[in-house]
């Protein structure tokens, strides 16, 4: 153990290769379009010599200066096809990181979405990684989360908004810790076993290819040129010293392999999604039996389940396009790879199997689609129900708000008469104050005759209360005062009568409220009692169960009841039968 | 009878054991894989599991999301064995959440092996799960927080199975040929 690591346990090294180079394998959604966003972020067309890329955000373009954040990734273009590929080199160091170290990898970005980042090891532990087999899978099995982890955050550098937000999606915020697909290529393995089936002991030498490439599925070997391929569910081993002959075969079985975990990943984020629409349903159902509070959150939880619909719907299209390409690639390509491996990997069925994946994710994306949907035409009518319920409480307020003001002014009316009265008096006070209490030659009448001179302050008395009475009165007629009524009926008729009499009407406005149970409609019309007298009459039915609910009717003027009479008269024509009250 | 049993996996099976003990006959309990697999890399660290290794494994959480954790491969091997002899029976179950779970408990085999352990070894396997107090640990674990929880003593024991370490590297840029 050198001193370069920070390992606690005490490794017990069994299996070594020599030679290594790692890949790693991932899709990521992309088009042609985002790759040539992706080469305007490099500058991949000026031939310049590496750059600094950050994923942060320049959110104040007026400033001159920009903050950016302690180590950033650095790219240098390699090759480049417009809308086709780029090749590029780059390297991250991790703040956090405490050793020292110097890793370079190569990134190959394409349109079809498939991103292959590989690297060849040439030191571990200070110890160079040369041909012979010195590299432990112990040490190798440590290196792989480091440069997994790096090759997130640079890819994350280069790609668009919309690549982020659906990476952020579909790994549910935790996209640093996606899992690519390993590929170790290496032109030597310690111990060499004739017999391959030997590295499946089920002891040490299975535990230690097992840290790499997870549960093995299948060995196979080449025997013509000591060829030996091991599939783990997650990662694969290509032990050759003639490599480059099976380099393709590897990148293809990664693509094919890292396209799969893709497509785990989507549809397990499309059932959370699922789960999301559910608890929205749920909440919509309680608003509708009454619990209005829980709207909003109902609507903040559709909002979002929405718009996460939208980016896996999004993915979903790149899926299909990407691997029907990639399918295509495949097809020309494998020609050149050794037919009796091509059969053992079983790359063929494996993209049959992936595509009709992918189909079916469209399937599962469709039905979710029509729930949204769905959902939302619930929602948004819980929400006008809710403003109707709203509107006419309002209503409600409103009219007894107008009628306390009216009743306040009318107040207000006999306090100004009192006020009157009142002064007069202060007045007959003051001019008393100067000449004393007065008496005239008839004070001595009152004396003399006491109850008739009682019996004419009452008559006087009379007179003024009544001539009072008359100039409010008249006042009052003056101002016209707004009446209103309302009459419930509750009485059962013909929806279609009353449909019949409001039909030569003169209706201003028409309220509907549909429920399970009952339509209720309300039909505000103009009603003309007489030449001058017009009022506005506000009739509630229920269409659905023919039941007339009430009646408003408000006027200007005195004679409501009178308006309100005619009006009951007409409604008792129509029908053929009488009202009664 | 069981011969073939090396230290460590007397051990694991009596770590399983003391962990789904139970008067309830009706309702047995298992222990879940994860939790388990967080002792043995605590016993790993400890020198308890003395031929086991761990490395870095990228573990898929129960909600759908994915972590780094130290897993040991011979313990997982060891744990495959002692079903294989039927020592232990394994659980597959379902979550809320999308993921599917293991879980283990002893079979009835399970007592004749335990009763021949010695009390040194026991006393080894204590030291790993019990508190001072005398109280197994309870294991916590959820993506952002493993650790171990004497709830008598209120004491909390923040494993390391999440804490991948460094080692040092260097590599220089490979890009394979697709043709
Ligand atoms: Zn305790």
């Amino acid at each position: 153990m050198t001193s370069k690591s920070q390992i606690k346990d005490e490794l017990e090294e069994f299996v070594k290769l020599g030679d290594v180079r790692l890949i790693l394998s991932e899709y990521i959604p992309c088009d042609r379009n985002s790759l040539e966003s992706i080469n305007q972020k490099l500058m991949a067309k000026k031939s310049m010599q590496g750059k600094f890329v950050t994923m942060l955000m320049d959110s104040w373009p007026e400033r001159a200066i920009f903050q950016s954040e302690k180590k950033c990734s650095a790219v240098r273009i390699i090759e480049y096809k417009p809308s086709e590929y780029i090749q590029c080199e780059a390297t991250m160091q991790d703040p956090e990181d405490t050793i020292v170290q110097d890793e370079m990898i190569g990134m190959r970005l394409s349109h079809e979405g498939n991103m292959i980042y590989g690297c060849r090891i040439t030191h571990i532990t200070g110890k160079e990684i040369g041909k012979d087999p010195t590299a432990s899978l112990d040490l190798i099995s440590r290196v792989i989360p480091d440069i997994m982890y790096d090759s997130s955050l640079l890819i994350d550098t280069l790609l668009t908004h919309h690549q982020r937000s659906i990476l952020d999606c579909v790994f549910k915020g935790t996209a640093n810790n996606r899992y690519k697909f390993v590929g170790l290529i290496a032109s030597s393995i310690s111990p060499a076993f004739d017999e391959v089936s030997l590295y499946l002991d089920g002891e040490d030498y299975q535990n230690e290819l097992e840290q790499v490439l997870d549960d093995i599925r299948s060995v196979q070997e080449v025997s013509t040129d000591r060829t030996l391929i091991m599939i783990g569910e997650g990662g694969i081993l290509l032990v050759s010293p003639d490599w480059r002959k099976y380099e393709s075969l590897v990148i293809y079985y990664c693509l094919l392999r890292s396209a799969e975990l893709f497509v785990d990943a989507l549809f397990n984020r499309i059932s959370l999604l699922n789960d999301e629409l559910n608890e929205a349903r749920n909440l919509i159902e309680r608003s509708t039996e009454g619990d209005y509070s829980v709207i909003t959150k109902a609507q903040n939880l559709l909002t979002e389940a929405t718009a996460n619909y939208t980016i896996l719907n999004s993915t979903g299209g790149y899926l299909d396009r990407g691997f029907g390409l990639i399918n295509e690639q495949w097809s020309k390509s494998k020609d050149s790879i050794d037919s009796d491996l091509l059969s053992l990997v079983a790359i063929d069925d494996g993209f049959m199997a992936l595509l009709n994946r992918i189909r079916d994710i469209d399937l599962v994306l469709n039905s979710i689609r029509s729930e949204v949907e769905g959902l939302q035409t619930l929602l948004s009518t819980q929400i006008e129900q809710q403003m109707r319920r709203l509107y006419s409480a309002l209503r409600d307020n409103t009219r007894s708000t107008s009628e306390v003001i009216k009743a306040s002014e009318r107040t207000g009316d006999v306090l100004d008469v009192i006020q009157l009265v009142l002064s007069g008096t202060i007045a007959f006070d003051i001019i008393m104050a100067f000449t004393g209490e007065y008496t005239t030659p008839l004070a001595q009448l009152s004396l003399e005759y006491p109850l008739l001179f009682f019996l004419c302050a009452i008559i006087l008395w009379v007179v003024i209360v009544i001539g009072l009475k008359k100039a409010m009165d008249f006042l009052g007629r003056r101002i016209e005062k707004e009446h209103m009524i309302r009459q419930s009926l509750n009485i059962r008729c013909d929806p279609a009568k009353i449909e019949g009499y409001l039909a030569d009407k003169v209706v201003v406005s028409v309220d509907e409220e549909v429920q399970d149970k009952r339509e209720v409609v309300r039909t505000h019309y103009l009603f003309d009692a007489s030449e001058i007298e017009k009022a506005t009459v506000t009739l509630t039915y229920d269409r659905k169960n023919g039941v007339l609910q009430d009646l408003v009717i408000e006027c200007k003027g005195t004679n409501v009841m009178e308006i309100k009479r005619k009006v009951l008269r007409e409604l008792e024509e129509c029908f053929g039968a009488s009202i009664p009250l | 009878m069981f011969h073939g049993l090396t230290e460590d996996m007397l051990k694991l099976l009596f770590i399983i054991s003391e962990y789904t003990q139970t008067n309830d006959e009706d309702n047995p309990l298992w222990i879940k894989e994860l939790p388990l697999l967080a002792i043995i890399h605590e016993g790993i660290v400890k020198g308890v599991f003395k031929s086991y290794d761990y490395s870095p494994t990228s573990v898929p959480m129960l909600d759908g999301t994915r972590r780094w954790l130290n897993i040991s491969r011979e313990g997982k091997d060891d744990i495959e064995d002692l079903i294989n002899l039927q020592l232990i029976a394994i659980l597959r179950l379902s979550t809320s959440q999308y993921g599917y779970m293991t879980a283990y408990k002893p079979t009835v085999l399970v007592g004749e092996v335990l009763s021949s352990l010695t009390p040194e070894l026991k006393d080894e396997v204590y030291s790993l799960i019990q508190h001072e107090c005398g109280c197994n640990y309870e294991v916590l674990f959820s993506p952002d927080d493993i650790s171990f929880v004497c709830s008598t003593c209120t004491f909390k024991l923040e494993t390391s199975m999440g804490f991948i370490e460094d080692v040092s590297y260097l590599t220089e840029p490979y890009f394979p040929s697709l043709e």
